[in-house]
């Protein structure tokens, strides 16, 4: 076997176990949040009505873009949501990525290289960031990049490794909010990481160059925004649960020891040290800027990219005796910890995905899936799709819906009354606020109805009404 | 390698005769002895001894008349019944016939001249001893008219496919009439649809002139470093005496006030000095630039090549007409402003020992020594760091033809005389060789050794030199197009896709760059309404990516440039790249305008209008009067 052969097999194996899991967590009833939205905004863009014009802008636009080709291309021929094909797709990258990382250029054995990518790939942090979307995986593979390119930048001072610490820090930028914190968190490690020599002439050249790339890309994020009247600002936090300070100390705990263990090992050796540590610093930085501006609500998504500074701390630490067999052995420490905190992590998303990688069901998804059903043999249902992605994806048939930019939805908005056969509103708040548009415009729904319209179905989350002129099925 | 005998006999007569110290000779031996060079040579790389009193010792010491060969005294017509190379090689010329033969002149008189002698002119003739100068002069008056046609024709005549003497060949102008006949047509019949079609078209054009320079900077970026201690180990263990004969051209005109920081750069050359064959390239014309070389008195391995008037009257033609009295084994172009690193030259000998045998020509890299003068200059910089460091190398290791930067471009002396070298009716005879080169089968390297130059400080000055660079670009892209197929044969696809988007699109982009701005300043005015039906979503996506994450590209790509030299502080002038593309269009236009109307014309570079300059000039001056 050729070794292309052997890395295009080793991408397919991985890639299928990583829709394994993900297959079977979905089973169980678990799909992230940050999944379900994607998808919904990529079903309804791709295969929804030409004129449906979305209000939310398009962010992150990485991860956007990537499930809308995939989505246009050969959506159509899978049941799996298509952000977790790419999700999988990015976790088997990130896997051969690592492993040819350290067999190329960090020497490992054979052996070696299997072993500790493995417990890289099976790490629970990079695990629940793989279920978590293409946005997460994007991040981690920035910080990556990123920790990559400040090592080298370091050793070599090329422009290709500058490039890939500011291409690194772009790719979290535009893959996920959080991206935009890891930016953030860089900034004074920057300067830790550098050349001396490229700080003697100007450092304030060097960090703009450094930052250049973030600068134009949150620019341009900014502009398409204006240009296309879409709100950005409102996607760029999550408005999560408030996480307390023990529960994050507890969350770091997991973490940071290995880590620092790994990176402690090139101390003698400051070319490697101080990037290394600078790359550490950048994620542990954003997870505690993140403590205060609640743009990540789940610390252990928040932590998720320390797998990718663990991968590169294991390529640059010196090839000295039992070198492999520590690193392997702190990997594996790390998922044993990783695991024992998993189950009472602060986020409730990750405690449902450790319920349903154990093998339990989640419940609160079925809600979704009842209403999902109930409209199964039904068409002209209006709804704000942005608002509901879930039921978009628990219904995947996008043309049975009467969308934002259609005129029977526009006529509505404008202060019509409406003729759509079904009217569809999720009673779920945002922040206390409401957010579903057909709630705003008609408040009456969310407690008793609209003249024209009698209830048809309700549960806790959702309330359907029926044209009263319609005959019961 | 000792002394050979005469040099050691010439050393005792000289000293015998109080021409020399004894220090000076064990001095000049040692150097003859390190360079692996007669006496003669290495007396010739100091000034201490007068051309005239040492020319006398050889001619006593042979046993031979001297002469002083002057217009009066020489037969022209005689000499030219000769082969001009291997007389200018052997450096003898005849000069007069007499019964029983031919008097011969000749300036370096020893056993392989005599057997040159006997073969060429026959046994009987009877030797003199005239200077270096003297020969070198009366060859160029000799052949003064036909070198002088050569230099300007040779190309033309040879390999008139090649040349630039034809602006556009009758199926080019076929061509480009039938694109403008079906656009026109296409606007008559579906302007709508002939509009979005160009759009789309441009929009490629943009995406792929963005991401072919982004590969360019990743790939170049890191392509040199191995090779680059390779060379520098090579070229720090090369000995002197294994040196191979090195010519360096210095055309100039007009700027007699640069000539001593010239002359101060070639000595500094870490590069045995009686093996440089330096040609200092002058106009007849040129009275003062003459004059201020007479007058410096320099070392007889500097010499004046006088070029004769004749049209067009470029940089190119006096090249090629010094070519013809050339010596060395490699030939080097520097501009009179330029300070090459001094290992230069041993960098290059060392690349071309390690590069493979069709490598013709090494091409180093450019840089400004006055780079933050102002503004202009800080963008001049910033722009040769990216073409230069950057993109140079990426070119070469994709195996893309590269267009050869102004100077400090050496070459295989063979190699260049084979191919007709420059063509002095492209004016940017370096980039066109460079792509000729890659057409004939030859390689092009790229090494990390740098010539510092004067950076223009005017804008005025700044559009005139960038005119001519982009008139020449555009002759360079017509003469090499007019067989696309054979292009296609001799480079490959990726040698045509990089000549099309790095020699074409460096000009197309210019061109069009007003066009692109007028839409986007239309659109943000007048609101998305006003260009809407000619922007279907896929090219509103693209052209959207084109203006956000191309022009970011580009300004991140010329911020990225001068790391490598750890000129950090440049990297915040970056963003204002924006204005030097201004600059760009306007000289781009220009160049169209001259293509059109004055095809040949050399827009002339005024150098020494920088303060850096100015003061090593007074500086060069001061020093060169002390040593008198």
């Amino acid at each position: 076997m050729t070794r292309g052969f052997t890395l295009w097999f080793a991408l397919v194996a991985m890639f299928l176990a990583y829709l394994v899991m993900l297959g079977w967590v979905e089973t169980n009833g678990f799909v992230s949040a940050d999944v379900t939205e994607l998808w919904a905004k990529v079903l309804v863009l791709s295969d929804g009505p030409s004129a449906f014009r979305a209000t939310d802008a398009i962010y992150p636009p990485l991860p956007f873009m990537m499930a809308l080709a995939v989505q246009s291309g050969a959506g159509g021929l899978s049941t799996v949501p298509v952000p977790l094909l790419i999700s999988a797709a990015l976790a088997a990258l990130m896997m051969v990525m690592w492993f040819n990382n350290l067999r190329e250029n960090g020497q490992f054995t054979l052996w070696g290289a299997l072993a500790t990518t493995a417990l890289l790939g099976l790490n629970p942090f990079f695990l629940r960031a793989v279920t978590d979307g293409p946005a997460t995986v994007l991040a981690v593979i920035g910080t990556w990049v990123f920790a990559r390119g400040i090592v080298n930048l370091r050793l070599t001072g090329n422009a290709p490794d500058m490039m890939k610490v500011a291409v690194g820090l772009l790719v979290a930028a535009l893959s996920n909010s959080y991206g935009l914190l890891l930016c953030l968190g860089a900034m004074p490690f920057m300067i830790v990481a550098a050349r001396p020599s490229l700080l003697v002439s100007s450092p304030v050249g060097y960090l703009m160059a450094m930052y250049f790339p973030v600068l134009v890309g949150c620019i341009s994020v900014l502009f398409v925004s204006a240009v296309f009247d879409s709100r950005l600002l409102p996607l760029l936090s999550e408005g999560g649960a408030e996480v307390t300070s023990n529960e994050t100390l507890t969350m770091a705990l997991a973490v940071v020891p290995v880590v620092l263990v790994m990176i402690f090992r090139t101390v003698m050796a400051p070319r490697y040290f101080m990037p290394l540590i600078a790359a550490f610093g950048t994620v542990l930085s954003a997870f505690v800027l993140n403590v205060f501006l609640y743009v990540e609500s789940d610390p252990v998504i928040a932590m998720a990219p320390m797998v990718a500074v663990a991968a590169v701390a294991a390529r640059f630490w010196p090839p000295l005796h039992l070198r492999e067999p520590i690193c392997v052995v702190l990997l594996a420490l790390w998922c044993i910890l990783a695991l024992g905190i998993m189950g009472r992590a602060p986020g409730a998303e990750t405690r449902a995905w450790t319920r349903a990688l154990a093998g339990f069901s989640v419940e609160t998804v079925d809600l979704t899936q009842d209403v999902a059903a109930f409209l199964s043999d039904k068409s002209g249902i209006m709804i704000d799709v942005e608002q509901n992605p879930d039921l978009v994806t628990d219904l995947r048939h996008i043309d049975r819906l009467i969308l934002a930019g259609e005129p029977g939805y526009e006529r509505v908005m404008q202060g019509a009354l409406p003729e759509a056969d079904y009217l569809v509103v999720g009673l779920r708040t945002q922040g206390g606020q409401e957010a579903d548009q057909l709630l705003l415009r008609f408040p009456d729904l969310r407690n008793s109805g609209v003249p024209g319209y009698r209830e048809a179905y309700q549960n806790a989350e959702w309330r359907i009404f029926e044209r009263a002129d319609l005959g019961t099925d | 390698m000792p002394l050979d005998r005469d040099s050691e006999a010439i050393g005792a007569l000289l000293l015998d005769r109080g021409v020399l110290s004894p220090d000076q000779l064990t001095a000049a031996e040692a150097l003859a002895v390190d360079w692996n060079v007669p006496l003669v040579k290495a007396l010739q790389a100091r000034r201490w001894v007068r051309s005239d009193v040492l020319y006398r010792q050889i001619a006593f010491h042979h046993g031979v008349r001297q002469v002083s060969l002057t217009p009066d005294s020489v037969d022209d017509a005689l000499i030219r019944g000769f082969d001009p190379r291997a007389m200018n090689d052997m450096l003898t010329v005849p000069v007069a016939r007499t019964e029983g033969g031919m008097v011969v002149a000749t300036a370096r008189p020893g056993p392989s001249t005599l057997l040159f002698i006997r073969d060429t002119f026959g046994p009987s003739a009877e030797i003199v001893v005239a200077s270096h100068f003297d020969i070198s002069l009366t060859l160029q008056r000799a052949f003064r008219e036909t070198h002088s046609h050569d230099a300007v024709f040779a190309l033309a005549e040879l390999d008139p496919v090649m040349s630039a003497k034809s602006v556009v060949t009758p199926p080019q102008i076929l061509t480009i009439y039938v694109l403008i006949s079906l656009f026109l047509l296409g606007l008559a019949l579906a302007p709508v649809g002939t509009l979005i079609a160009l759009n789309a078209v441009l929009t490629l054009f943009y995406t792929g002139n963005f991401l072919f320079k982004a590969t360019l900077v990743w790939v170049g970026g890191a392509a040199q470093e191995k090779s680059s201690r390779a060379i520098a180990a090579e070229a720090a263990l090369l000995r002197d005496a294994d040196l191979p004969v090195y010519t360096v051209l210095v055309p100039m005109f007009r700027e007699p006030e640069v000539l001593p920081i010239l002359a101060q750069a070639l000595r500094n050359l870490d590069y045995p000095l009686a093996k440089l064959d330096i040609k200092i390239v002058l106009e007849e014309g040129d009275h003062d630039t003459i004059e201020a070389a007479r007058a410096l008195d320099l070392e007889a391995v500097f010499e004046i090549v006088l070029v004769p008037p004749s049209h067009p009257q470029t940089k190119p033609k006096a090249c090629n007409y010094a070519l013809r009295y050339a010596q060395g084994d490699f030939l080097v172009i520097f501009d009179a402003e330029d300070k090459p690193e001094p290992d230069q030259l041993k960098k290059v000998v060392a690349a071309f020992n390690q590069s493979s045998p069709d490598t013709a020509c090494i091409q180093c890299r450019l840089n400004y020594y006055n780079s933050r003068e102002n503004w202009l200059t800080r963008m001049f910089t910033l722009d040769y760091s990216l073409w230069f460091d950057l993109m140079l190398p990426g070119l070469e290791r994709l195996k893309v033809p590269i267009p050869l930067g102004g100077t400090s471009n050496h070459f295989r002396m063979d190699v260049l005389r084979e191919l007709n070298a420059w063509d002095p009716f492209n004016v940017t005879e370096d980039a066109d060789l460079g792509i000729r080169l890659t057409q004939k089968g030859y390689r092009v390297g790229v090494i990390d050794s740098t010539t510092f130059e004067e950076a223009n400080v005017s804008i005025p000055n700044w559009i005139r030199q960038r005119s001519r660079w982009i008139k020449g670009y555009m002759q360079t892209f017509l003469v090499h197009s007019r067989r696309p197929i054979h292009l296609w044969q001799s480079i490959g696809a990726a040698g045509v896709f990089g000549f099309v988007f790095f020699i074409g699109g460096t000009v197309l982009s210019g061109l069009l760059n007003p066009l692109v701005w007028s839409i986007f300043i239309a659109w943000m005015v007048m609101g998305t309404d006003a260009v809407t039906q000619y922007f279907p979503a896929p090219i509103l996506y693209m052209s959207m990516l084109n203006l956000l994450a191309g022009n970011g590209l580009l300004i991140y790509l010329t911020m990225v440039a001068p790391f490598r030299r750890r000129w950090t502080d440049l990297a915040l002038w970056g963003p204002t790249v924006l204005g030097y593309w201004v600059l760009m269009t306007v000289a781009a236009y220009k160049a169209l305008s001259q293509l059109v109307f004055n095809p040949f014309y050399w827009e002339k570079t005024q150098h020494g209008l920088s303060k850096h300059t100015a003061a090593e000039v007074a500086e060069a001056s001061t020093v060169a009067e002390a040593a008198q």
